[in-house]
Formats: structure tokens, C-alpha cells, sequence
């Protein structure tokens, strides 16, 4: 294993800018996840990672090494990839012996790893199988088999989870995870889904539009969204857009004062997780706001609760469903104090 | 109140229209077979009785044991050749884009286009010019043949290939070199064996084209060394008996044979 080191990396296809600068120590043994919507540049990073695109600029090291403008079969890194990718004229063990053949692996250190690759991701049973007599979790699991038996480098990710069902997902998702720690593999996952990747990954990277938004622990971009897009994109965000007033306090457009640090003149606009909102009869903390319970919607294990206040104004709520007595008081058309303390108010670049 | 109607009316036009369609294209083979077994020697209707004598007949003409032979050549080097070339193309277009990769496209599956008379005589007269300029004989030479030939079948293994190449997830192909393959490997061990299917019925596709080829062939052979098709036309110009019905019926079992037992060990079907 080893680390990974991309410094300024730009991609462009034609006039079209698909990465810009983007620069990331990832070090031996981490998990980092690429997240973001679709074009957003993560699959394209990884590519030039394994050497399928080559970049406009910048360069990109595994180890010691440059590997910028080394083609991608010497790269030694392995990747699993969203269809699958097996060769579908190869059985189980074959696909995975591929990679082992081409690195001139002797043949009987050869026949230990394939078996060794097999177990490690049960799937010995079905050695003999052709991946169309395979389910989609099962081609899935053959495919890292083959990526790691290889012993590569790195271990890429492209989405491997996102043409399995719900259930399968969140199964192999963990198993990823466990393979990761115990061989400690320095890993990259690119997904489009916020959960997998907090789920899983020790950093995350947090793309839009080819740009690198934020780089941060799961606990850290959740809690501390830079910007306004890392705050929508990540879970769900009230937001406040306002001013600051000569006073020194943050005004919202809608009049409220919201109460937050660290506060400069050219903050325009502050959020608060809906979870952190709690509703109650009387004022509470460092914030409170008059509101008119609008709606209310039941989804077990909490409550979603759409609150208005100033005439216009809607804030979002998450009650959790803690106790019955809790959710009683949650009518529509019943007025209630929404409450939030200063630390849970995040100020966002736009 | 219509309960006692069991057949559904729509499934009974559907079967009816199925066996109309079958039927209109096994009428013809159905009749040459038979043909070839009627006794009177001008084809009269009902035949007067029933005879082999037509394929020993067959068998004894030396131009259509000839013709047979130098079309079998002639449809087999073309059909090897063709593949080859087809491939490679059909890689080129679909894996690198390149500029102008539409025109080339169209220039491949042009023959497919043109009535064969046409292209006949269009290479006819191209072999004529060339040979004044090359000071070399093409017009009646096996080469001159042969190329043409290949032209024929290139656009089959174009389209049957390219077809093929772009169901493939081209992510297969990565995966190989990712895991150490250089480009040639990549080819050999990957790409290659998941087009068997698809180069398989090329081959076959194209050597049907070469081998029951007639227009194309008709202004380029030299006297004397004529393929089977030539053989038979020319046959039928002095004589309208039942021997060529014979060689019909030889030439279906030949080709339906080959197209059974391809299709034993590689599913054409898939494919086509």
C-alpha cells in the first residue's frame, strides 16, 4: 500500500473544465470517499488515478512515484467498477487469475492468492460460475476479489455499490469497509450517495462543478459546512440569509435576530440542522423563534415538522420520536417556540 | 355469453399470419427441392414421375464440380480475409473516434447499398483503368476476383462486429488493462473472445456473400474458370431441365449444414 498525492490536478475536455486544481494528501491506509451529484468530476479524478484519462495538468504520485504519464496497466492499482466490468467468457477463478497472470505471478503462488481471493469474499462455492450465473452483490464481490488479488497499490472505487439494491448495498458497503481495515488498503470510493459515504469513509471530499467544496471527516462537514452547497448537499439545512447589523448580530431578511459565532461583517447567510431545532411551549436557549406548526409528517423513528414564522418564512424541524408525549403537542395549526442554541448555528460561504 | 370460444381471436390471427410468413419463404426451397427430383426433363406440372438421375447428372458436368470448387476457394480466402479487415475496422470506429468516423462508416457499408450489377461493373471498369496504369492484369484474374469479393464482405463483419462492440461495456476492456494488460493483451484475451460470436457469424455471413455471389462476379472471371453461380446461369442458357435444381438443392444442403453446425457451438442467433 501506499499513499496517494494529487497536486493541482486539471482535467478539461475541450472548452469544458471537468476538474479544476485539485490538490489531496490521501495517506497509507485511509478510506476517502469522492462525493457529489452526477458531473460533478469525482469519477474523473479517479480515472486519471488509474490512468484511463490523462490530465490536462498537474500531476499525480502513489508512493514515491510519478505515475502522471505512466499508462494505466503499470499502474498497479485496482479498480471495481459500477457494471461489474468481470470478462464475461472467464469463470470466477479466471477473471480473478487474469490479473495474477499478467503480473507474471509465479503459477503456484498464483493458485494460493485466486483461493485466497475467493474466501475472502465467499465466494469459493462459485469458482467454476460464469458471471452471468451470478447475482449483481455476487459479480460485485468477484470484482474486488480480482482488483485486490492483485495486491495493488491503491484501491479504486467507482460507485460499486449504486447497481445493487438497497439491502445488498448496505451489506457490501460494510464488508468494503471491513476488507479496507483489515488489509489496511489505501482506498478512494466515488459515490453520489451522502450516506455510503459517511458511512465508511475517513475523509470525504466533497465535489461540485470539477471544484473541490470541502475535504473533512464525515463529523466535520456534517457539523461544519463550509459553504452553502456543502450544507445542502449533506443532509438537510435551515437557512438564514440576512446581515449583519451595526450592533454586531446577525438579522435575517424575514427580521429575526439569530444568535452565532464566529461572526464577521460579510456573513450573509447562517444554518441550523433541523435536528437541532426543538420545538417546546416556552423559549429556550440562545434562540428562540414564535412559529406556526404547518405540517406535520410521521416517519417512525422521527418526526418531520414544518414550522412558519413571520408570515413567509418556513422552517424545517426534526423531532425525534423519543417518547409519545412529545409528539402530542405536534398539531398543525398549533403555535409552538422553535429553539436553537448559538453552537448549532453554522455560518456558510455562499 | 362468448365463453365457449376458447380461442382468442387475436393469438389465432397471430399464429395464421406466422405460418403465412414461414411459408412464403420456404415456398421456393420447397419447390426447388422437389424439382429436383421430376422425371420429365422439360419441367412440366404434375411431373410424370420421380428420379435421381438430375444429381448424377450434376455430379458428371465437370464446369459445376469446378465452379464449386474454385467458389469455395474464391468465398472462403474472401470470407478470411474480409473478417480480418472488417475487425479492424469495426474496433476503429466504435473504440476511437476519430474525424470523419461517419464517412468512413458509410464508405464501409456502402456495397450493402448498391445493386450489385453496379458495383459489378463499376469495379469492372476501375480493374480496366488500373490495368493500363499498372501495366497488370486484374479482369479474369483470381486476385482481381478476390478483392472484389472482399469488398463484399467487408460491411457484414462491420456491422455484425460494430454492433457487438458497441453492446459492450467498454469499462471490460479497463478492467484488463487495469489489471495489467497492455493494449495487445487487452485484445487478445478480452476483447477479442467476447466478439467470437459476432465474428463467428461474420465469417459465415460473409462467405454465404462470396459463395452465391453472381453479379459481381459475372464481368470479372476469365473463360474457363468460372464460380458455381456463373456455372449455373450459363447452364441454364442452353438447357432448362431439372439438373439445376439439383445443384440448388446441393448448394441449400451445403450452406444450411454449415449454418446448423456454427450455430452448435456459437449461438448466431444472439447475434443476427
Amino acid at each position: 500500500m501506499a499513499n496517494v498525492s494529487l497536486q493541482n490536478l486539471k482535467k478539461q475536455f475541450g472548452t469544458a473544465v471537468a476538474v479544476s486544481d485539485f490538490s489531496l494528501q490521501i495517506e497509507d491506509g485511509e478510506l476517502v470517499a469522492f462525493l457529489g451529484p452526477s458531473g460533478c468530476g469525482k469519477t474523473t479524478t479517479l480515472r486519471m488515478i488509474a490512468g484511463f484519462v490523462a490530465p490536462t495538468s498537474g500531476r499525480i504520485f502513489i508512493g514515491d512515484v510519478d505515475v502522471t504519464h505512466m499508462p494505466a496497466h503499470k499502474r498497479n492499482t485496482g479498480m471495481v467498477f459500477q457494471r461489474y466490468a468481470l470478462f464475461p467468457h472467464m469463470t470466477v477463478s479466471e477473471n480473478i487469475a487474469f490479473g495474477l497472470e499478467m503480473h507474471k505471478v509465479p503459477a503456484v503462488e498464483r493458485d494460493k492468492r485466486i483461493k485466497a481471493a475467493q474466501d475472502m469474499v465467499r465466494m469459493t462455492n462459485f469458482k467454476d460460475r460464469y458471471p452471468r450465473q451470478l447475482s449483481g452483490g455476487q459479480q460485485q464481490r468477484v470484482a474486488i476479489a480480482r482488483a485486490l488479488a492483485i495486491q495493488p497499490k491503491v484501491f479504486l472505487l467507482d460507485e460499486p455499490l449504486s447497481n445493487l439494491d438497497a439491502k445488498l448495498r448496505q451489506e457490501v458497503r460494510d464488508e468494503v469497509r471491513a476488507l479496507q481495515q483489515n488489509l489496511g488498503l489505501t482506498t478512494i470510493f466515488v459515490t453520489h450517495d451522502q450516506e455510503e459515504a459517511l458511512a465508511i469513509s475517513d475523509r470525504m471530499v466533497i465535489m461540485h462543478d470539477g471544484i473541490v467544496q470541502q475535504v473533512g471527516t464525515p463529523n466535520d462537514l456534517y457539523e461544519r459546512p463550509r459553504n452553502l452547497f456543502v450544507a445542502d448537499f449533506l443532509g438537510k439545512m435551515n437557512f438564514f440569509t440576512g446581515s449583519v447589523n451595526p450592533q454586531g448580530a446577525f438579522v435575517s431578511e424575514s427580521g429575526v435576530l439569530i444568535k452565532t459565532s464566529p461572526l464577521t461583517e460579510a456573513v450573509k447567510t447562517v444554518g441550523v440542522r433541523p435536528e437541532r431545532v426543538y420545538l417546546a411551549n416556552e423559549p429556550m436557549f440562545d434562540n428562540s423563534i414564535r412559529v406556526d406548526i404547518k405540517a406535520v409528517a410521521y416517519l417512525g423513528s422521527h418526526i418531520d415538522v414544518t414550522a412558519q414564522y413571520t408570515n413567509r418564512s418556513l422552517l424545517r424541524c426534526q423531532v425525534a420520536n423519543s417518547s409519545a408525549i412529545v409528539t402530542d403537542g405536534l398539531r398543525v395549526g398549533s403555535s409552538a417556540w422553535a429553539n436553537f442554541k448559538a453552537d448549532d448555528c453554522v455560518v456558510l460561504d455562499t | 355469453m362468448f365463453s365457449f370460444h376458447r380461442i382468442n381471436p387475436g393469438a389465432l390471427a397471430l399464429r395464421f399470419f406466422v405460418v403465412l410468413i414461414y411459408g412464403l419463404m420456404l415456398c421456393p426451397l420447397f419447390f426447388v427441392v422437389w424439382l429436383s427430383f421430376f422425371k420429365d426433363s422439360i419441367l412440366y406440372f404434375p411431373p410424370s414421375g420421380y428420379t435421381l438421375s438430375w444429381y448424377v447428372n450434376a455430379w458428371n458436368n465437370q464446369a459445376f464440380a469446378n465452379g464449386l470448387i474454385f467458389s469455395l476457394k474464391i468465398a472462403f480466402i474472401a470470407a478470411a480475409i474480409g473478417v480480418v479487415l472488417g475487425v479492424v475496422a469495426a474496433i476503429g470506429i466504435i473504440r476511437h473516434p476519430f474525424k470523419g468516423k461517419q464517412i468512413v462508416n458509410t464508405f464501409l457499408l456502402s456495397p450493402l447499398l448498391m445493386p450489385g450489377i453496379v458495383a459489378g461493373i463499376g469495379i469492372y471498369l476501375f480493374y480496366i483503368q488500373a490495368e493500363n496504369f499498372l501495366d497488370k492484369d486484374l479482369v479474369g484474374t483470381f486476385g482481381g476476383l478476390l478483392m472484389a469479393h472482399i469488398c463484399l464482405t467487408i460491411p457484414w463483419t462491420v456491422r455484425m462486429v460494430s454492433a457487438n462492440l458497441h453492446g459492450l461495456d467498454p469499462s471490460i476492456e479497463e478492467a484488463a488493462r487495469n489489471l495489467g494488460a497492455n493494449s495487445f493483451k487487452v485484445f487478445v484475451r478480452v476483447t477479442l473472445p467476447m466478439l467470437r460470436p459476432a465474428i463467428v457469424a461474420a465469417a459465415l455471413f460473409s462467405f454465404i456473400v462470396s459463395f452465391e455471389n453472381l453479379e459481381v462476379s459475372l464481368s470479372l472471371v476469365a473463360p474457363g474458370s468460372t464460380t458455381l453461380p456463373i456455372a449455373v446461369m450459363q447452364y441454364l442458357e442452353f438447357n432448362l431441365d431439372p439438373t439445376i435444381a439439383a445443384v440448388a438443392t446441393i448448394q441449400i444442403i451445403l450452406l444450411g449444414g454449415i449454418m446448423l453446425l456454427t450455430d452448435r457451438f456459437v449461438k448466431i442467433s444472439q447475434v443476427v
